[in-house]
């Protein structure tokens, strides 16, 4: 067996504790947030009259008038058997929520991880190829400004010029593939300043090791030894915030999904702790700690792919 | 070796390079071009050639559609569905019923249906139709809306009987007095039986109703698209096709507007006032419709507190809440003082002048103070967050904690998040709540139950603790007259007692705010959103 299944083998089993603690976790999280979800059902405008018959009929219907330990088995029990269960402010399968709202964060993910990799990395190795320059000067204060301005801000920012000024792209929703692309701009921008400068520091750490002088000695320009040498050593701690920052969005944007209109994973969470939806937030809390399980298992794997030192040697043994 | 090296280093670059280049073709390509189906050309906010073929998109903070989980599928404001009886501004009119009669005691009711009411499915409406739909309310299927039931909309039911194909006979156990209230609106949707499960009574795809638009398109949190049912009964919709956006944002459903890419805003706290305003001052392509809403604002006691309990330091907050001023200034002269409960939208409103009048407050908050022996009482005010955004109520909180500062109240406001409120209020760890409500039907009887009676729902459980036993005997009176006239003799009475007693403060009765881009005209607020059939392209 290579050491390669061994790893994976070993996280699949680490996955069954995580998994149920994380389970213990949303479902304690839901029962302990103040609300009652019954009286959210029965009178979700907070203007209509209910007799305790009423009540204790839909907490029966609700599965909410049981011990909470008997109600986390029923709802572990829902679990295995693929279930999440209904909303009991929607009445709508949560699963199938789901399964429509993960491709709409997945693609929002996916998009605004293309737009800080290319710029983040990218004005990264610029940065550390100018080191002390012009660029860098100036891709420095651009960068701290980007990972400084809050993300509603950003959102307000660029709904006003691009699509009330110019009207070039949607104010929101996602009729049109253009609806992407403010929402992940916004989500990228403080990560692509995060981003630049953590490849620029680590490349630099690089650019300070032997190995690297060894190559200038032999008249390789500077910008060769950071492209060709140091940048592959330097991605690591870059792969692993953009791991983390993959796993946020793809958990759930809230801010940004509900500015945009867009009926994600991170706007039905609002919902969802906005009308005390135990099951939906449940499932939610449950379904991002999922993401960040196996988004932390690809980006070891990934880790394995670029640092030869770490496939031969340290993590997979 | 060096020579390959060098290659290698040149590819690299040329990689860098075309990195940067990919990066802003993304954002060109992509981007910046005139997204697909917001028909911004045509939404410019000046009239063009135009024809009601053209959708008109509207956007709203939910989504119109529900979907078959909810009891009632859809927004009233949608068209699709009908019921028995509408309630237009307090007045009730016949919808899918054309007539109904009871007998003298109240326990016998005939409705009457409309002949030419047809599904958009090609079902015609008929007596076995209505009373499926009424034995499917039976399936205890949840809204967010408000609740549907059997018992609710017909209580104590006796039975209910097919005259002829176009009548029906419910009969009942107890009185019932205003049925025709009590069935309006969201008390009697109809659908058509082949969309819907009798076992479940779950609408298995789109509602179908008999409205003067159908659902021909509905994606999930984004829109809904309807058309027209040009069959319709009545008087047809004019434009073709509406989209309604659900855009849950307030700042973004303005920018939306501002953009073009909506026409106007509907639903309850689509916009501000404020903004509304705002807006029509700044920009000459919108305007401002405003109707007369159902929903007061009121200050509620929670009478459990020692002070609270006493009328004088009641009626103090009552003198000292300058209604005119908070009309005028926070609310640009748009809403108008209310000292009744009943908003005038009820047909049984009584008209009531109460006076501003801070040396007397002053004078009464002190006799209460004195007699607890206290220089100040401290008392905590809380909002739900909601109401506080919708309705501009944290200014007018702000100017209530100054003003009651000088009856020696120190007040403390905490706006809350919904769950986070009505677990205050159940806790009863509050004094006083600033809250916009409006009567659940046409008949007020069961709110004056809910929030005034000793046992009512909302007073004991939201901890209101209001008790005064001429009020009780009161709805208890009301309750057993059949004459609607007699009813608004004692809803008089009540009305007064609560004036006279301060058992709230209603500060002023709310409007609905329409907003719309002047490219559409008659855009009319209605009970439940505004009237899509009535609105089209102008001129």
């Amino acid at each position: 067996m290579t050491a390669l299944m061994r790893y994976l083998l070993k996280k699949s089993a680490l996955l069954l504790p995580v998994f149920l603690g994380v389970s213990i976790m949303a479902f304690a999280l839901g029962v302990m947030s103040p609300g009652d979800p019954v009286d959210q059902m029965l009178n979700p405008n907070g203007n209509e009259s209910y007799s305790q018959e009423e009540y204790e009929e839909a907490a029966a219907r609700m599965g909410l008038d049981k011990p909470i330990c008997v109600q986390y088995a029923n709802w572990l029990n829902q679990l295995l058997h693929g279930d999440l269960g209904r909303s009991f402010f929607t009445n709508k399968s949560i699963m199938e929520q789901l399964s429509r709202r993960i491709p709409i964060s997945a693609r929002l993910a996916a998009l605004s991880m293309i737009f800080t990799i290319l710029f983040g990395v990218g004005f990264g190795v610029w940065m550390a190829v100018y080191k002390d320059r012009m660029p860098d000067h100036i891709l420095s204060l651009c960068s701290t400004t980007a990972l400084s301005v809050p993300g509603f801000w950003i959102a307000i920012i660029l709904i006003y010029w691009f699509a009330e000024r110019w009207k070039l792209l949607p104010t929101s929703g996602i009729t049109s593939p253009a609806g992407y692309l403010l929402p992940s701009i916004t989500l990228a921008l403080p990560s692509i300043g995060v981003c630049a400068r953590l490849t620029r520091s680590s490349i630099l750490d690089e650019i300070g090791r032997q190995y690297v002088t060894v190559a200038l000695s032999k008249g390789l320009s500077r910008r060769q030894v950071v492209m060709c040498h140091a940048f592959a050593n330097a991605l690591i701690p870059v792969v692993t915030y953009l791991g983390t920052h993959m796993a946020g969005i793809l958990g759930g944007a809230s801010v940004v999904e509900t500015v945009f209109a867009i009926p994600g994973v991170g706007s039905y969470a609002i919902l969802a702790v906005q009308s005390r939806d135990y099951y939906v937030v449940q499932a939610y809390v449950l379904f991002s700690g999922a993401v960040y399980v196996v988004v932390n298992v690809l980006t070891d794997l990934f880790y394995m792919a670029v640092d030869p030192r770490i496939r031969r040697g340290g993590m997979f043994k | 070796m060096k020579k390959a090296q060098m290659k290698k280093a040149q590819m690299k670059k040329r990689v860098f390079g075309a990195f940067f280049v990919m990066a802003a073709a993304l954002v060109l390509g992509t981007g910046c071009k005139t997204p697909k189906g917001t028909d911004s050309d045509r939404q410019t906010g000046k009239a063009q050639n135009r024809n009601d073929e053209e959708e008109v998109v509207i956007a709203a903070y939910r989504d119109a559609v529900q979907g078959s989980g909810d009891a009632f599928y859809c927004w009233e404001g949608a068209y699709v569905w009908e019921a028995l009886t509408a309630n237009n501004g307090g007045v009730i009119e016949p919808w899918l019923a054309r007539s109904w009669e009871h007998d003298d005691a109240y326990r016998e009711w005939i409705f009457h249906l409309r002949q030419d009411a047809y599904f958009t499915d090609g079902v015609q409406f008929d007596a076995d139709v209505c009373l499926e739909n009424i034995e499917r309310w039976t399936h205890g299927i949840p809204s967010v809306y408000t609740s549907l039931s059997v018992e609710k909309s017909f209580p104590n039911l006796e039975k209910m009987e097919k005259v002829d194909d176009y009548t029906v006979k419910f009969t009942f156990k107890e009185p019932v007095t205003t049925l025709e209230y009590i069935l309006s609106d969201y008390g009697s949707p109809m659908f058509s039986p082949r969309c819907f499960h009798k076992e479940t009574g779950v609408i298995s795809d789109y509602a179908i109703g008999t409205g003067p638009y159908k659902i021909v398109e509905h994606v999930d949190s984004q829109y809904v698209l309807l058309e027209r049912n040009d069959d319709y009964y009545g008087e047809p919709g004019k434009v073709k096709r509406f989209r309604i956006r659900c855009i849950p944002d307030a700042q973004t459903r303005i920018s939306a507007l501002k953009a073009g890419e909506v026409m106007g805003l509907a639903d309850n706290g689509a916009i501000t006032m404020d903004a509304a305003k705002n807006l029509c001052d700044t920009d000459e392509n919108f305007s401002m419709d405003s109707t007369k809403s159902h929903m007061t604002e009121y200050i509620m006691f929670n009478c459990s507190n020692e002070f609270l309990a006493d009328r004088r330091m009641r009626e103090a907050f009552n003198l000292a809440t300058d209604r005119e001023s908070i009309c005028q200034v926070l609310y640009n002269g748009l809403l108008e003082p209310a000292y009744s409960f009943l908003s005038p939208q009820s047909v049984f409103h009584l008209d009531l002048k109460g006076e501003y009048n801070m040396e007397k407050a002053k004078a009464l908050a002190k006799e209460v103070l004195d007699e607890k022996l206290a220089d100040r009482a401290d008392m905590t005010m809380i909002i739900r967050a909601g109401t506080a955004s919708d309705y501009n109520c944290k200014a007018v909180a702000e100017y209530l904690k100054q003003v009651y500062s000088e009856l020696g109240v120190n007040m403390d406001i905490e706006i809350l998040d919904s769950a986070v409120y009505k677990e205050r209020q159940k806790e009863g760890t509050y004094d006083l709540t600033l809250t916009v409500f409006g009567i659940n039907n046409a008949d007020p009887i069961s709110t004056f139950k809910q929030y005034f009676a000793a046992g009512g729902n909302s007073n004991r459980l939201l901890n209101y603790n209001y008790y005064n036993a001429a009020i009780d005997e009161l709805i208890a009176r009301a309750s057993a007259i059949g004459d609607m006239e007699e009813r608004r003799k004692v809803y008089d009475e009540i009305q007064t007692i609560l004036f006279e007693d301060s058992a709230c403060v209603p500060i002023c009765y709310q409007i609905n705010v329409n907003i719309h881009n002047k490219a559409i005209e008659n855009y009319a607020g209605r009970t439940f959103g505004v009237g899509l059939p009535t609105i089209s392209w102008a001129e």
